[in-house]
């Protein structure tokens, strides 16, 4: 579980620098419930997108570990669940984002207030309760590509 | 009167008894005595009547012809038998006539006119009182007689009336006072009579009724009690659900969003019906995990009649979990379960007792910080009950949840199971969950345990006794 994503896509993916203008996007899915993670991940890909997954606490953290240490191409949006199992989503989130300024989409089955002011604190662009519609979060996704057109300004 | 002490009737025709032989003692006595005074009064008028009609002629006789000839004709003259006729010197001072008793005879002297040339003499009549024996025995016999006549009379008067007055009355008001120890109120005794045993008979009715009318009071009370209890437990199952529902929410919430997603994946592309085959399979999937999570969750919230069946704890321990799962993983608590390979049958309300399971595990997940750990577990085990359940140590059937929470104070310890007691800040906590639990594994027999140490967490052990089933159980595997 440590890496669900294809390790010679990765190195085919090549420098971060020479990524930063490649015409493909990148996101980082993180969910635990395969179902929803498997149905996020094929929309996402129909609309473009390269998808990583992350299944778990655990995996999500490997892989801010890996983005940290370069190890990866840098990716270009995060959608995360926020409790899984395994260590905190957003500890993984904050190390990413210490590495790049991405933006961060957020999914919830328990929006409590504790949670959005999280989520803003991160700079989260949107927390999507669960049960949420997926074309909003592609939708909302599309808005958030680097070749984008109108591309929403990220909240400070 | 074999057993004197027996009965009343038997004591009372004893008593009875004594004073008729009392009384019939001292009438024979009496009867003898005038009797004796009669035949000893005919006796002396006899021997009067004799003297007088000898008293001439033998002084007359002895003058003449001399005193031998005077005794021949005493002995000649006709006489009852036993009469004896002799001379004798007469003693001074006894003129005329007179009778006395002397040794067992009648003694009559009767004075004799002077004769010359002699001591004053008189003529002695002596009789045996061998008469007077004779009539006494008759008058003593005939007494007899009748005294036996009376008794035999008496006693079947008094043992008769005895009976119906007394001892029938008193059985009956008996037999109702042993029907009222018994704790059967629902007959009453006939109180017509106007006497002291009607009147015994009216106050035990009164006596009867009044401990109807507590009996019912109580039964009452008691069933309002027990509707209150139950409502309080409804109330506490309800916060529970407050509380499981929202981790529930969020349990729904991922597999609807498959839902959407597939269906509308399923809406978009009609071409490919291989796909939509999938999409729906996966549809079918989600929609059972959730109708099987909210079955649960009502199955629990519904208020159900307490009922005794036989319960395996290792299937209540994990639907139990299963319903607290989401809001375990809400708290980011895991939960681990140990249970034996065979079954632990228990005795009772299947709904209580996962009432009593799901608020100690709640409490657990409660009092645990994220990304601790709540262990539940299942076993047998021998054990000794508290005091006021009393008895020595048993085998019993074991829940335990054991939390790595932050442990209960020593302080609070004692309070815990008391109704409406909290540590939890307000709109957290009822303060009925612990009581409830405690009220429901005590209907069942058993006990709850509490071991807590500050800051090293709690285990909640609850004991219940085996249901006969789990012998067969135990034996069969």
């Amino acid at each position: 579980m440590r890496r669900n994503w294809p390790r010679d896509a990765v190195e085919a993916a090549g420098t971060p620098d020479a990524l930063k203008h490649t015409m493909v996007p990148r996101l980082l899915l993180a969910e635990d419930d395969a179902e929803l993670r498997k149905l996020l991940a094929d929309d996402l890909r129909t609309d473009g997108w390269d998808v990583l997954e992350a299944a778990d606490g655990q995996a999500l953290h490997a892989i801010a570990r890996d983005l940290q240490a370069g190890l990866v191409a840098p990716i270009h949006l995060v959608i995360t669940d926020v409790r899984m199992p395994g260590p905190p989503a957003f500890e993984a989130v904050e190390q990413i984002l210490a590495r790049s300024r991405v933006p961060v989409l957020v999914m919830t089955g328990f929006l409590s207030e504790a949670t959005f002011k999280e989520a803003r604190r991160l700079g989260a662009l949107g927390v999507f309760h669960k049960p949420f519609d997926v074309d909003d979060l592609c939708t909302a996704a599309s808005c958030l590509r680097p070749d984008a057109a109108q591309r929403p300004r990220p909240r400070r | 009167m074999a057993r004197p002490l027996g009965s009343v009737t038997r004591q009372l025709t004893a008593v009875v008894m004594l004073g008729i032989f009392a009384v019939m003692a001292v009438v024979t006595f009496l009867h003898v005595a005038q009797e004796r005074e009669l035949l000893i009064e005919e006796i002396e008028q006899d021997h009067a009547f004799i003297g007088a009609a000898l008293r001439e002629s033998v002084s007359a006789l002895w003058r003449v012809e001399g005193r031998a000839r005077a005794e021949s004709l005493l002995e000649q003259t006709a006489r009852p038998e036993g009469v004896e006729l002799r001379f004798v010197v007469r003693p001074p001072g006894a003129p005329g006539t007179r009778s006395q008793i002397t040794r067992r005879r009648i003694v009559t002297l009767v004075e004799l006119p002077r004769i010359p040339s002699t001591a004053p003499m008189a003529l002695q009549i002596s009789q045996p009182l061998d008469e007077l024996d004779v009539l006494t025995r008759t008058v003593i016999e005939q007494n007899v007689v009748v005294a036996l006549a009376v008794f035999l009379v008496c006693a079947v008067l008094v043992m008769g009336v005895g009976r119906a007055l007394v001892g029938d009355p008193l059985r009956t008001l008996a037999l109702q006072v042993q029907r009222v120890g018994r704790g059967d109120l629902s007959e009453r005794v006939e109180a017509t009579r106007k006497d002291e045993i009607g009147r015994l008979a009216r106050e035990m009715n009164t006596m009867c009724d009044r401990l109807s009318e507590a009996n019912e009071r109580v039964d009452t009370e008691t069933r309002a009690r027990i509707a209150a209890l139950e409502q309080l437990r409804h109330a506490d199952r309800l916060g529970t659900v407050g509380e499981l529902a929202a981790g529930l929410a969020h349990e729904l919430g991922t597999p609807l969003n498959v839902v959407q997603g597939r269906a509308r994946r399923i809406l978009r592309d009609s071409s490919s019906p291989e796909g939509a085959k999938e999409s729906a399979r996966i549809i079918v999937d989600q929609t059972s995990r959730m109708t099987a999570l909210i079955r649960e969750l009502l199955s629990f919230a519904r208020r159900s009649e307490p009922r005794r069946e036989p319960i395996d704890l290792r299937a209540l321990a994990l639907r139990t979990v299963e319903i607290v799962e989401p809001m375990a993983t809400k708290r980011d608590v895991h939960i681990s379960m140990q249970m034996p390979d065979t079954p632990l049958f228990a005795s009772g309300d299947s709904t209580h007792l996962q009432q009593t399971l799901t608020n100690l595990l709640v409490n657990a997940l409660q009092a645990t910080p994220a990304g601790g750990s709540v262990e539940v577990a299942a076993t047998r085990e021998r054990a000794k009950p508290p005091a006021d359940i009393g008895g020595g140590e048993r085998d019993v059937l074991v829940l335990r949840v054991r939390d790595s929470g932050e442990g209960i104070e020593e302080a609070v310890l004692p309070r815990i199971f008391e109704p409406f007691f909290t540590t939890k800040g307000v709109g957290e906590g009822t303060g009925l969950g612990l009581s409830v639990c405690y009220g429901i594994v005590r209907e069942h027999g058993g006990w709850i345990d509490v071991q807590s140490r500050r800051g090293r967490g709690s285990t909640f052990t609850v004991c219940l006794p085996r249901s006969p089933l789990s012998l067969e159980a135990g034996g069969l595997t």
